[in-house]
């Protein structure tokens, strides 16, 4: 291309190929950040799971602290899309979303731990309950905006059975230690990991279409 | 009938614009990449646009490599508009 004068049908045309060569497309890897958080929050919520079931130590639940290791994967994450060259208004939008989550996640955190140091007493499951809805949130909201069905579904169900698990608090409905954790594990399996491989096989069908 | 603006009125400043108001931000390699066109022509229609305020440049790094960030802007968003509006009165759409 060059710096030409061009005429009034020349421009529609020019303006209608361009938007069209630069309509937001799901590209190869876009799935891999849900998966990778996906995949690492089960991995993590699965081993806390055993380490305290077999030794009945609850010191090991201080093993989530390798989500830290998520920074890690948004790095990652980051590199690819500066590679890519553009970022689309609803990267923008799903990074906005993303961002609120993790603070208010690690708010989350903070306030769990002020309290547990306040007070003496282990104020973790508020936490268990919270990452459920606030995660389901962000999932939920950016499902809608990818129009990712999997992520809307998967965030929906996370937030009801955050909800659920209110309710049966606050009306005296015994909740069995036991299940929170498959349940934590099922949520975030049904969130993260099942929609990121929709997205992945719908960007590879895209791909090879294209 | 409205007058088409001189500065858009040429093919790789349009075509520019046209990618620019389809993604938040693109950078140099990518709209080179799109537009085929080379890297000194590019380099000065893009300064040309920034000059008129139609967008802005952000100059960075990625790693060791510069990378030079291009985002419409406000004005450059309506004088796009403007634009097709008068595009559309010339082809009578």
């Amino acid at each position: 291309m060059e710096e030409k004068k061009i005429n009034e049908k020349e421009s529609i045309e020019l303006i209608a190929r361009m938007l069209s060569d630069t309509k937001s497309r799901l590209e190869v890897g876009d799935g891999n950040i849900l998966l990778n958080w996906g995949v690492l929050t089960v991995a993590v919520a699965t081993v806390v799971w055993i380490a305290v079931a077999v030794t009945n130590n609850p010191a090991y639940n201080g093993l989530w602290g390798l989500m830290v290791l998520g920074w890690l994967l948004n790095r990652k994450h980051t590199v690819a899309q500066k590679k890519r060259g553009y970022k689309s208004y609803t990267d923008q939008v799903c990074a906005k979303i993303w961002r609120a989550v993790s603070i208010l996640g690690v708010s989350g955190a903070l306030m769990c731990a002020i309290f547990q140091y306040a007070t003496g007493t282990s104020p973790w499951f508020a936490m268990f309950i919270y990452a459920l809805m606030v995660v389901g949130g962000g999932t939920f909201a950016s499902g809608a905006v990818l129009k990712v069905r999997s992520m809307v579904f998967g965030g929906a169900f996370s937030v009801g059975f955050g909800f659920g698990l209110i309710c049966c608090l606050l009306t005296g409905i015994a909740i069995k230690p036991v299940w929170l954790m498959p349940i934590f594990i099922l949520c975030f399996g049904l969130m993260m990991i099942l929609p990121g491989l929709e997205m992945r096989q719908k960007a590879r069908k895209e791909y090879e279409r294209a | 009938m409205k007058e088409l603006d001189p500065l858009l009125h040429s093919q790789l400043r349009l075509a520019v614009m046209s990618i620019l108001i389809n993604v938040e931000e693109a950078d140099f390699v990518y709209l080179r990449e799109k537009t085929e066109a080379t890297a000194g022509n590019l380099s000065v229609q893009l300064d040309k646009l920034a000059a008129a305020g139609y967008i802005t440049i952000e100059k960075g790094f990625f790693g060791k490599k510069t990378r030079t960030v291009c985002r419409i802007s406000e004005q450059g968003l309506r004088a796009f508009e403007k634009y097709v509006e008068a595009l559309k009165e010339y082809l009578n759409l």
